[in-house]
């Protein structure tokens, strides 16, 4: 009597254990393959290249590596009146990978005036861009100051430095900051550094709060040794529009490697496709220190 | 006994409630007693024992008179004749129930000349603990009243030389009372705990019926049934069962939040012993902070809110404690695969003043230590419950109750060279509450309390190194709160219950302190602000009953909220309704409205507790909901079922939500990533609807309980800056989630119990393409590719996950649907870097 009462509640309480199943493969609804524009203007560029690529769809064939790079695409840039044609896709040994470039003088680049791009494909995708070329930023100073400092045996002469500019007030400005320094030394190779702001290459400005003020960018720390023959800094100051800084600004928050923050979604002016098609103009200082 | 095993298997197979005893046999029901002398109470109780049913008669029974029977193996009405001779008791049998009455007179109704007030309270036989909702009420008529939450009750009713009052709870035996009705009286009552052998039908309507009671949209839970429905690994947990309730659901697998009718876990007002508790869970989610061993009554309303709730938008969780058992110490403890828990309580003064003290920890950290290879690591949580009463008298009681628990996630390193290193992630929760009942009056009773209630999140690391610098980093998120509460619960008339009464918190909100010391560069930097806001609320709500078919639950409140730059004054009309067509079948609507103050930022969806308690401010206004309810309500008094079918529409105005790139928890050491923290930068506002239909069967009584819940619902948010603007489906949006639930009782000491769970899919943005991205350098092009998921606008249906057949819990849920949203969620931000950054090609400037 007593087994059979265990067995009998022993069976019911396996019939209610757990049943799991796998969910695999999920259906996605279709999806088309973008294509993905990367270009940036400047009236400083002696070239204006086109980047072209198409999304990868998580399901297609492809192998991992593939870079989707799209080398059949026709590219036309205008600047309203006039149009010019990219030629054919080169590959480029820098980038590893393909670009389409055209010398500058085909079309000159210049402050305030909008370009339009337009990309076309063989097998029917179209994807359009503009964007309008700031005006340069001359106020640009750099200010710098330095020491002589004696460490290890080794004599060095340590500069610190900010760039500072003022701030065209009532409208809306973007900028970008980045320094290298070109450094000759004896019985050594030369050397071409980038300098860092924060520990990054380079620094993005808006003026959002603060229109028509004085902006300094971050402290920077360099040192000269002995050695050095000749230094030359160059530190630039790009004044981007609003699509070039919305771009690399959601570029930069995917980079975290936080994984308790929420996702951005990178920004695209592109009409289209993905992608950004932006632009700036330069000003360079170039300071000799040696 | 034998009959006693027979029934035992037939009711093997679930189907208890169509097994019914013919009525006009039990009188003639030949019963052997085994036991043939002893008082009328213990011939009684063996009698129904026996017999399979029960008696119900009033403490006014000469139950303690000695008798003799003198046949041992008789009919049942001979048994009663001869235990009551010389007595005039009538028998009266409702299906499996007898009822015993003096044979008086009958009751009449005389011309009355005036109205008399009858009160008094209401406790559980054995223990002493003051019962909350029994109901009071003139059998065959509509006149009564439920106990108020600390067991009080007052019925102010015409004079008469007899008068018959039933109290009646789920889960207890009814007590029926006779009496002379000519001065105010008090009557104090105790019900016996009752564990059913067969269903109870007292004559006439009972006010338990769900459609009797004017509330919709409110789930009542016997802990009882909580203790016995079973939960991921066996631990039973409040929370997990209310997920089984319609328009309740979990977010994720095995996570304790409440999502109820398409609002979030931060808009659940929680309160145990009217304490408002902040982060409701332990481990990282999987278990609610509330002990089971010590909670007397938990109440669940997700609409037609009554005016004495406010502060949060879609639901109101009230626990309340049990006292402790005023007669005698007990003890109760409990081994389970997580956690194990303690509880006593006993008199410090019988029947005056009793303690309850109930704790829990985990051991898991101390069984999994010797595995743990070098250093040490572990979790651990634990929480604490306490309370003490005393009883002055009829007039004034006096609580204290405080609740203490904490989770602590650390890791902590001795290396060789004697640098010690430390990290910890802790949150927890203490309330303490002082609550003093006192009676003004026999139609007054006022209750006040002092509440102070404390959350912290706390992530810690600190490094020492052998010659003598120092480093501590410290985070902390807190809120403080003091409230004073003032309730009135006035009775004018049995077909008024008035209440009023106000509340005022003082919050202190520190949602991101920083403390940072470095010794290696010098620096020491303590940062974060301190919010300090006063919420208060003054409401009046009457419950009235105009006709014996209509009640009416009319209510406002007013709200008000200040913070230094400035405040916000609300107010918030409530109306509940319910019309009888029939003793067992009403119609019910509802409308509320619903301020919110707090703000609570989750960052992530997974569930840890990186919660962010903030005030509204200009940035994040308050938000508010309105929401229209209607539904049927029908009991089926027979078989003790009851079956609620409702339909909702809620609107909320001013829902958080987090803007791209947000970051609630500060990774890095730098002064940026701090300052990213500031929380107001975090959030935006924007709108949710939320509309569906639940329906749920459910069985309270009888040896066979449990319910079927069924939910058809959307829930859809809109934010000006997130998905273009467009409208999406919330991430918790499901549409379909049926829950069954069965506990059967084989003895009195053994319960099985199993729920089975289906529910359609959650939202979900899944990654479908990835491309390359340039990123332009002052002087070159790299590449990196980036894994994204598209803007896609939603179209109905799509996205969403495959539906799930979710097991039934009993050893292990699968946990296979949330894997599969894990990985593709976690792959939206990985990032690779197939180019890495090449030496620049320095293009001459112009």
């Amino acid at each position: 009597m007593k087994l059979f009462k265990n067995s009998s509640l022993l069976a019911l309480a396996l019939l209610l254990l757990a049943c799991e199943k796998e969910v695999t493969s999920p259906k996605l609804a279709g999806y088309q393959s973008q294509l993905v524009i990367n270009a940036f203007i400047s009236p400083q560029d002696t070239l204006l290249r086109v980047l072209v690529h198409q999304s990868r769809t998580v399901t297609d064939d492809q192998p991992v590596y593939a870079s989707g790079a799209v080398t059949d695409a026709t590219i036309s840039l205008s600047d309203g009146q006039r149009t010019i044609r990219f030629p054919p896709a080169q590959s480029d040994s820098i980038l590893r990978g393909y670009v389409y470039q055209v010398r500058a003088e085909e079309l000159p680049i210049k402050a305030g005036h909008t370009y339009y791009l337009e990309v076309r494909t063989p097998d029917g995708r179209l994807a359009k861009a503009q964007c309008t070329v700031p005006v340069a930023n001359t106020t640009a100073e750099w200010v710098i100051d330095s020491t002589e400092v004696s460490e290890n045996g080794f004599n060095f002469k340590r500069y610190t430095g900010n760039l500072r500019w003022q701030d065209q007030a009532g409208e809306a400005n973007y900028y970008r900051i980045a320094a290298e320094a070109a450094i000759t030394q004896t019985n050594r190779r030369d050397l071409f550094i980038p300098l860092s702001w924060d520990g990054n290459y380079s620094a993005f400005f808006s003026d959002e709060r603060l229109d028509g003020s004085v902006f300094t960018s971050p402290t920077n720390t360099f040192s000269l040794n002995q050695l050095a023959t000749s230094a030359t800094l160059y530190v630039h100051l790009l004044t981007t529009d609003r699509s070039y800084f919305q771009y690399h600004r959601t570029l930069r928050s995917n980079e975290t490697g936080n994984p308790f923050v929420e996702p951005v979604l990178i920004y695209s002016n592109v009409e289209g496709g993905l992608g950004v098609f932006a632009a700036f103009n330069r000003t360079t200082l170039v300071l000799k220190l040696k | 006994m034998r009959t006693l095993r027979l029934l035992f298997w037939l009711l093997l197979i679930p189907m208890p409630w169509l097994y019914a005893q013919n009525t006009e046999d039990l009188l003639e029901k030949q019963i052997r007693l085994e036991k043939t002398t002893g008082t009328v109470q213990e011939i009684l109780q063996e009698l129904s024992q026996l017999g399979g049913f029960t008696f119900s008669y009033s403490n006014h029974l000469p139950l303690q008179k000695q008798v003799t029977i003198q046949r041992a193996e008789q009919s049942l009405r001979e048994h009663l004749a001869e235990v009551f001779a010389g007595e005039l008791i009538e028998y009266i049998v409702r299906n499996d129930k007898v009822l015993l009455r003096n044979k008086l007179n009958p009751q009449k109704g005389e011309p009355t000349k005036g109205k008399i007030t009858i009160s008094g309270y209401v406790r559980e036989k054995g223990s002493g603990e003051l019962l909350p909702g029994v109901n009071v009420y003139l059998p065959g008529s509509t006149t009564g009243t439920p106990t108020n939450q600390y067991g009080f009750y007052s019925l102010t009713l015409p004079e008469s030389d007899s008068l018959t009052l039933i109290f009646s709870f789920v889960g207890y035996q009814p007590e029926v009372h006779r009496f002379s009705l000519r001065q105010p009286r008090e009557l104090n009552v105790e019900l016996q705990a009752g564990t059913m052998l067969a269903e109870v039908e007292v004559q006439g309507s009972q006010p338990e019926q769900v459609s009797q009671s004017v509330q919709m949209s409110q789930i009542e839970l016997p802990v009882s049934q909580i203790r016995k429905v079973p939960a991921l690994l066996g631990e039973k947990d409040v929370l997990k069962v209310l997920q089984l309730m319609p328009g309740v659901q979990k977010g994720t697998e095995g996570s304790s939040g409440l999502y109820v009718r398409g609002g979030g876990p931060d808009q659940n007002l929680i309160i145990l012993d009217d304490a408002v508790v902040y982060n409701a869970s332990h481990l990282f989610g999987f278990f609610s902070l509330f002990n089971g061993d010590a909670l007397k009554s938990v109440e669940l309303t997700k609409g037609g809110f009554p005016a004495r709730y406010g502060g949060r938008l879609s639901s109101v969780l009230e626990m309340t404690m049990k006292e402790g058992n005023k007669e005698k110490l007990r003890g109760e403890g409990g081994i389970g695969l997580i956690s194990s828990r303690l509880t006593l309580e006993g008199p410090l003064r019988k029947n005056k003043s009793s303690f309850l003290v109930s704790g829990r920890r985990t051991y898991a950290d101390a069984l999994f230590r010797p595995f743990i290879p070098k250093g040490d690591a572990g979790y651990y949580f634990y929480d604490l419950n306490a309370k003490v009463n005393y009883d002055f008298g009829r007039r004034n009681k006096l609580y204290l109750s405080g609740y203490f628990g904490r989770d602590n996630l650390f890791t902590r390193k001795r290396y060789d060279d004697q640098s010690y290193q430390q990290a910890r992630l802790d949150w927890g929760n203490a309330t303490g509450t002082l609550r003093w009942n006192h009676l003004f009056s026999d139609k007054l009773f006022t209750n006040t309390s002092l509440i102070f209630t404390h959350y912290r999140l706390r992530t810690f690391e600190s490094a020492q190194e052998p010659d003598g610098s120092e480093y501590l980093r410290q985070y902390t998120s807190s809120i403080r709160d003091i409230s004073l509460k003032h309730d009135y619960d006035f009775f004018p008339t049995p077909k008024h219950f008035v209440k009023f009464g106000l509340i005022s918190t003082y919050h202190r909100f520190t949602p991101d302190a920083l403390v940072l010391k470095d010794t290696d560069v010098n620096e020491q930097r303590r940062q974060g602000e301190v919010i300090d806001v006063v919420e208060s609320g003054l409401y009046l709500e009457d419950t009235y009953k105009p006709w014996s078919r209509l009640k009416l639950n009319a209510g406002v409140r007013l709200s008000h909220f200040a913070r230094k730059k400035g405040g916000y004054v609300r107010g918030e009309p409530r109306l509940a309704a319910a019309y009888n067509f029939t003793d067992d079948l009403s119609l019910k609507a509802s409308y509320a409205q619903m301020n919110q103050y707090v703000h609570l930022l989750t960052g992530t969806g997974l569930g840890l507790p990186t919660d962010l308690w903030v005030p509204a401010t200009g940035e994040a206004p308050p938000q508010r909901s309105r929401q229209v309810a209607a539904g049927i309500a029908k009991d089926f008094p027979q078989k003790g079922l009851a079956l609620t079918l409702e339909g909702y529409y809620k609107k909320m105005d001013n829902v958080i939500g987090y803007r791209e790139g947000a970051n609630f928890l500060p990774i890095n050491n730098s002064a940026e990533s701090a300052n990213q923290v500031r929380w107001q930068h975090n959030v935006t506002s924007g709108q949710g609807w939320s509309y569906g239909t639940e329906m749920l069967l459910q069985k309270k009584e009888g040896r066979f309980t449990g319910w079927a819940a069924y939910t058809l619902s959307w829930t859809l948010l809109q934010f000006d800056e997130l998905n273009f603007g467009q409208k999406y489906f919330a991430r918790y949006d499901r549409r379909h989630d049926i829950s069954l639930v069965g506990i059967y009782e084989i003895s009195p000491r053994i319960t099985l119990s199993g729920t089975w769970v289906y529910g359609t899919g959650n939202a979900i943005t899944l990654p479908v393409a990835s491309f390359r991205v340039a990123e332009h350098f002052p002087s070159a092009l790299t590449l990196i590719e980036v894994r994204l998921p598209l803007p896609r606008p939603i179209t109905t249906g799509e996205k969403q996950l495959p539906d799930g057949r979710l097991p039934p819990t009993g050893p292990s849920p699968a946990v296979s649907q949330a894997k599969e949203a894990l990985r593709a969620n976690l792959g939206v931000w990985s990032l690779q870097r197939l180019q890495p950054a090449e030496p620049l090609l320095l293009l001459p400037p112009h």
